[in-house]
């Protein structure tokens, strides 16, 4: 039995961190599409009956063929769609997270995480929007403050992805606490 | 004695509020509870702060739409530079309401409803108002543009940029008369 948290944090991890091949810009090494379709594969994965899981699936597998062309555009370098693709995937990718929570939600009902699966809930969606309303008004503030305002949108959106981490170790050590009792 | 006994019975009789009339006093408890029920609603913390913040940004995005300034110069004489500082400050207030606001929203605790809703939507419009605004004014500047640092010395790199000029001009004329000969 596989472990579908395993899935969904590579799926975080490939959408939010871009390695950039050579150090050229718009070649990014850890695609998103490619984690797209880990979380679509980590949803399949999930042990629930509910509708949820079937929208955030399909939700995932119409992000990957998105992103896919968002991504095929940067690497080809025409820029048809520049930055306003990039943003709106990103404001896509936490609409999708906040199913995804939904998801996780229900499926920790009465179970000892669902404490920790509330608050890495508030905390993840408020940060990740906040940066993004943060990034988004940094077009048109001052141009010597506008830096530093898109660096206070990147750092929250950091800290989301670290609570986001906190909350996948405690997962991985639930999943294979019960895989062994229910082995015994 | 005994008359008056009756007739005070009487009168007893008559009270109009002998037996409570159960239906009327159902009733009546019924739109007390409802008038309840609306006071707790209608004065929350939570339509106090949404109607102004939504106000805000729906007025934002119709005066962009709209294609228009914010012509506010006339009525207070204001200056160019103090044009692009109100724009700023604008921005500004309203980028830290709606940060506060969907701070508010998932720090209550609230995982579903019009307010977690509303978060998505207002935050959608804020970034597509800020696009159009940009491109309403025309910004030249890249977004990565480095901003001023005393540190930095301008006047010796644009020194540098005059001498590579000055070489590659030289270069140029060069070629060119090799060419001619």
């Amino acid at each position: 039995m596989k472990n579908p948290y395993d899935y969904l944090f590579n799926g975080v991890g490939f959408v939010f961190i871009d390695l950039l091949f050579l150090g050229k810009a718009d070649t990014d090494i850890l695609p998103d599409f490619i984690g797209y379709l880990f979380f679509a594969y980590g949803i399949h994965l999930l042990p629930s009956f509910h509708n949820l899981k079937r929208w955030s699936k399909n939700f995932a597998i119409i992000l990957v063929v998105l992103s896919f062309f968002v991504e095929l555009d940067r690497w080809l370098g025409y820029r048809i769609l520049g930055d306003i693709g990039v943003q709106f995937m990103q404001f896509l990718f936490i609409v999708f997270m906040y199913v995804v929570f939904q998801l996780l939600l229900h499926i920790h009902k009465n179970k000892p995480l669902e404490a920790k699966t509330f608050r890495t809930y508030q905390k993840f969606m408020a940060f990740m929007l906040c940066g993004f309303v943060i990034q988004s008004f940094s077009i048109n503030v001052n141009a010597s403050m506008r830096e530093n305002v898109h660096f206070i949108g990147s750092a929250l959106q950091l800290l989301a992805f670290l609570f986001f981490l906190f909350y996948f170790r405690a997962c991985h050590k639930y999943y294979k606490k019960t895989k062994v009792h229910s082995l015994e | 004695m005994e008359e008056r006994d009756d007739e005070l019975f009487d009168a007893l009789k008559k009270r109009p509020d002998k037996d409570p009339d159960i239906d009327f006093s159902n009733q009546l408890r019924r739109e007390l509870q409802k008038s309840h029920i609306k006071k707790t609603k209608w004065f929350t913390v939570a339509t106090i702060l949404t109607i102004p913040v939504t106000l805000a940004a729906l007025l934002f995005v119709f005066v962009i739409g709209a294609g228009q300034s914010f012509e506010l110069n006339n009525a207070a004489q204001l200056s160019i530079n103090q044009e692009k500082n109100l724009t700023n400050i604008l921005c500004i207030f309203l980028m830290s309401t709606l940060s506060l606001f969907i701070l508010f929203v998932y720090f209550k605790g609230l995982t579903r409803g019009k307010l977690v809703y509303m978060t998505f939507a207002l935050s959608f419009l804020a970034w597509v108002g800020n696009l159009v605004f940009a491109e309403n004014q025309n910004v030249d500047e890249s977004i990565m543009k480095p901003s001023y640092s005393e540190s930095y010395d301008y006047t010796i790199k644009q020194y540098n940029i005059d001498e590579i000029q000055q070489e590659h001009d030289h270069y140029f004329v060069k070629t060119i008369e090799r060419g001619k000969k």
